[in-house]
């Protein structure tokens, strides 16, 4: 012991440790013997903007161009549905036949309709075979649907983007685009959009009307439809030329949405625009498809192999096509793993390969770096090259 | 029930999977459930574009190399836990800056030789009252490991007779102790600057707790790990794993059950019952005693004034972002640097206590971290993972927000904060935002379902510090069979108590079972 510490220690009140747990007894004592309060302010608002699920119906159809259809949703108990931001899209679960999906669909309408809890969504059935059409068939006045809550990361962020974002889309994406017009229009953001909506022809302009009645009352918003077929504001494709053309003056943020095959070639109409990163943001728009990557390996084409399932307590064995996702191939067979985004973002259907090997696009590629080192996959970007074992939500 | 376990661990946090790797090690048939979809609880990350955010941890003590090994380096070599950690340069730079006026500035290195020269220059002769104030966290180890070998019992003689510096430290503040061991007060304002780490203001926080975080810090040096501090929870679950324990994830527990006054097991959401001899809990007692509880009767009163009597610590805010410059680019040289509007630790604890945000006002508190300063490979080539983050002692978040306001009102916050850092320190942040997400307390509730979420576990009262819990030893007594792991703990909160509390914890649940249920 230090006689130094020793002999500052004189000055210390060594009687004082015996006051500490009086101390605490007589603190203790003046408790109240209730139960613990637990309906915090911060805990009641996390769950009113992230509900685990949000229990919904169908309370209008809208038809739209070429078969699409708008569905007005609204919560089945009554009341306010979960806020969102301009750009994020819901997660559906879908029961369809033996299997449950999920697919994941863009807001469409003003942010305002939440609190006066309302949604809508736009699905366009070609784009997105097997759930679109099944949707688009089966989704009646009075249908009750299971959504997330709002989610995902297209959204335009004061912090971060430009006050004016230049929008380039295809197909259904455009469905977040209508958001953020609607957004603008109602007040609720404060940024400027110029759209460029690249579509077939005149009749195949899904949101058409919509958008350009928007784009009539709102100064802020810009519509600029291009029609490949001619006949619009811009004929033919969406080029580097043309985004050069309808780039604003000053700092912008360039936001691309659209399918896999668009996506791909807005890459190369963007390149040459020499944008740093921060000003570009992304999002693709349906399944992701091994067929259409360019270093997917295509000894695996036609090849289907065995995926082991292990789930908790049960263990299951299903076949996986090597074009389709790790995810499909179990929803297929009837398991019910868990995803939402279905594009590698958001890391819900996160599970451990602990055997074999998978082809994953380095587009979708948002593992974390310790899930990478430990043999973590998100499946629904995951294609199998080999047999496969899997652990879903157990370890 | 179709399943038995000897121990059922419920929440995955720090304390969680610490204690499924020990109490796997020593032979329980071990099950954890977690309601998210992965281990970790705060120890995680998340990816935005192309960057991965570290959630929570700034640093962690206690690793140390070769011979400087630290006693949580032991731990995990012991219970075979392979993490690739890497060493901080400094301890940390704090800035005092009253508006925009500089008032204090100094770099603190780690290592006891360079951090004494640095003291030395700060304060001349400053050196011989540190000496004395380490040598309190040798004798302050001294008692707690007699404390611990008495499992809760010291004979009152003994620690008079062989104790008496340790029995005087743990009855003090720590600026009790640093003014008795006459430490200069400038020295005392730049030692002062882990306070939010403690969330709670010099005068408050334990000589016992504050002393051994210093001593960690400072003397052996502090590290992250590789790949974020999600690294440390999967490494944790990946050898648990390979001891025998299950996992069960996206699972919520809904119920603990009991029988005979004793817990005999859980049932989840969707209506699995789990029998186990004992539950760890690494969740709230508020949540256990208040909701998970089948049967609330056998909360010992004790128990429920406790929870009434005490506050919550420290809410935490931080804004992340992903930087499209490199730290040198910009200019950032430090790792963590503390920034305040006083050295008065009092005075910023009332303002991090305050009824209301301070909206509109300025931002204060704050502990601003590069990332790419310990880990060059942190992000991609030409970029930075930045965080600034504070922290909220009352419950103004909870009145100021709704989810109508919640967007706007994070944004003016994280706006002040950068705005706050950018003054300060003359660097450009805001023109390279190229990713931002924010967390508020909000946030937190939601992911750790705290209350509040509150990410310190209780305050650190002087009735309620690190010194009453460890003196409480088993005299405050739960449901037989139920533990708790976590911040609420012994030892309070951070990485190095929670993983410690799940290692001590599971040795007591050995005990408990070993015993056939008996405490």
């Amino acid at each position: 012991m230090s006689q130094d510490l020793m002999r500052y220690a004189a000055r210390m009140d060594l009687s004082k440790m015996g006051a500490i747990m009086p101390r605490r007894m007589a603190h203790i004592a003046q408790g109240a013997p209730v139960p613990p309060k637990l309906d915090y302010a911060a805990n009641l608002t996390a769950k009113a903007l992230h509900p685990k699920c949000q229990k919904l119906l169908v309370a209008e159809v809208i038809e739209r161009e070429g078969g699409a259809k708008s569905f007005v949703l609204r919560a089945q108990e009554g009341g306010e549905l979960a806020r969102f931001r301009a750009g994020q899209f819901l997660s559906f679960s879908l029961a369809i036949g033996g299997s449950t999906i999920t697919r994941a669909y863009s807001l469409c309408c003003p942010p305002s309709w939440a609190k006066q809890g309302k949604y809508m969504i736009t699905v366009k059935p070609s784009e997105d075979g097997f759930a679109g059409n099944w949707i688009c068939a089966n989704w009646h006045e009075g249908t009750q649907v299971t959504a997330s809550a709002p989610l995902g990361e297209f959204s335009y962020t004061r912090l971060r983007d430009a006050r004016h974002i230049l929008g380039v889309c295809g197909g259904s994406g455009v469905t977040p685009f209508c958001a953020m017009a609607c957004a603008i229009a109602e007040g609720s953001e404060d940024y400027s959009l110029t759209l460029l909506y690249g579509s077939r022809d005149s009749d195949s302009i899904l949101l058409g009307e919509e958008l350009a009645a928007l784009a009539q009352r709102c100064e802020r918003f810009t519509l600029v439809n291009v029609l490949e077929r001619g006949g619009g504001d811009e004929s033919g494709y969406i080029t580097t030329e043309l985004i050069k053309k309808y780039m604003p003056e000053g700092d912008c943020s360039l936001f691309v949405c659209g399918p896999a095959a668009m996506m791909q070639a807005m890459e190369t109409a963007i390149a040459p625009l020499g944008l740093p990163e921060r000003r570009i943001r992304r999002k693709t728009y349906g399944v992701t498809e091994a067929a259409l990557e360019a270093d997917w390996p295509q000894e695996a084409a036609g090849k289907t192999f065995s995926l082991t399932v292990k789930m908790r307590d049960q263990t299951y064995t299903v076949p996986c096509a090597s074009g389709e996702t790790v995810l499909v191939a179990m929803e297929r067979a009837g398991l019910e793993p868990p995803s939402r985004c279905r594009s590698g973002e958001c890391g819900w259907c996160r599970s451990r390969l602990s055997a074999g090997t998978v082809y994953i696009p380095a587009r979708t590629e948002h593992r974390r770096k310790a899930d990478l080192a430990y043999g973590y996959i998100h499946p629904c970007c995951s294609f199998p090259t080999s047999d496969l074992t899997l652990c879903v939500g157990c370890e | 029930m179709g399943n038995k376990y000897d121990l059922v661990i419920v929440g995955a946090g720090n304390g969680g999977t610490m204690a499924a790797c020990r109490a796997s090690m020593m032979g329980l048939k071990t099950l954890v459930i977690e309601k998210h979809n992965m281990v970790g609880g705060a120890a995680t990350s998340f990816v935005r574009g192309r960057f991965e955010f570290e959630a929570s941890l700034h640093e962690i003590p206690d690793f140390g190399q070769g011979a400087e090994r630290g006693n949580l380096g032991r731990l995990f070599d012991e219970l075979g836990i392979q993490v690739d950690m890497l060493l901080i340069p400094d301890a940390f730079r704090t800035i005092v800056a009253e508006g925009d006026t500089v008032t204090m500035d100094v770099t603190v290195p780690h290592g006891r030789e360079a951090f004494m020269a640095c003291m030395e220059e700060q304060s001349p002769g400053c050196s011989k009252s540190l000496e004395l104030y380490f040598e309190g966290a040798r004798e302050l180890e001294r008692g707690l490991n007699y404390l611990g070998a008495s499992r809760g019992k010291p004979d009152p003689e003994v620690l008079r007779r062989d104790y008496p510096i340790f029995c005087k430290i743990m009855s003090m503040s720590t600026a009790e102790y640093l003014r008795a061991v006459g430490v200069p007060q400038k020295i005392q304002d730049i030692i002062g600057a882990y306070w939010p780490y403690q969330g709670s203001d010099l005068e408050t926080i334990d000589a016992s707790r504050y002393l051994l975080m210093t001593e960690g810090y400072f003397l052996a040096g502090a590290y992250m790990p590789k790949l974020r501090s999600h690294e440390i929870a999967n490494a944790i679950q990946k050898r648990s794993r390979e001891l025998g324990c299950d996992f069960w994830y996206e699972t919520e527990v809904t119920k603990i059950l009991t029988k005979k006054g004793a817990v005999c097991g859980v049932e989840t959401k969707d209506g699995r019952r789990v029998e186990a001899c004992a539950v760890i809990a690494n969740v709230f007692p508020d949540i256990v005693y208040g909701k998970l509880l089948d049967d609330k009767s056998l909360v010992p009163a004790f128990e429920r004034k406790k929870i009434q009597a005490r506050s919550y610590g420290f809410r935490g805010f931080s804004v992340y972002m992903g930087l499209d410059r490199t730290a040198e680019e910009l200019g950032i040289k430090d790792y963590n640097v503390f920034i305040n509007s006083s050295a008065d630790t009092k005075e910023l604890f009332r303002q991090a206590a305050a009824p209301e945000l301070p909206l509109g006002g300025r931002a204060d508190n704050l502990s601003c971290t590069c990332l790419n300063i310990v880990n060059p490979e942190a992000t991609p080539p030409g970029t930075a993972h930045f965080a600034i983050t504070t922290g909220f002692a009352a419950d103004a978040w909870d009145k100021a927000v709704t989810p109508e306001n919640y967007v706007r009102v994070k944004r003016e916050m994280a706006d002040m904060m950068i705005e706050r850092y950018e003054k300060v320190m003359g660097i450009d942040i805001r023109s390279h935002i190229e990713e931002i997400a924010i967390a508020t307390p909000v946030t937190f509730a939601r992911y750790m379902g705290t209350p509040q979420g509150v990410i310190y576990g209780y305050h650190s009262s002087r009735w309620d510090g690190m010194s009453a819990r460890t003196m409480v030893g088993g005299s405050e007594p739960t449901v037989p069979g139920l533990f708790f792991v976590g911040a609420h703990g012994a030892r309070l909160s951070g990485f190095l108590p929670t993983l410690t509390s799940g290692d001590i914890t599971a040795k007591q649940v050995m005990g408990y079972v070993m015993g056939g249920g008996k405490a």
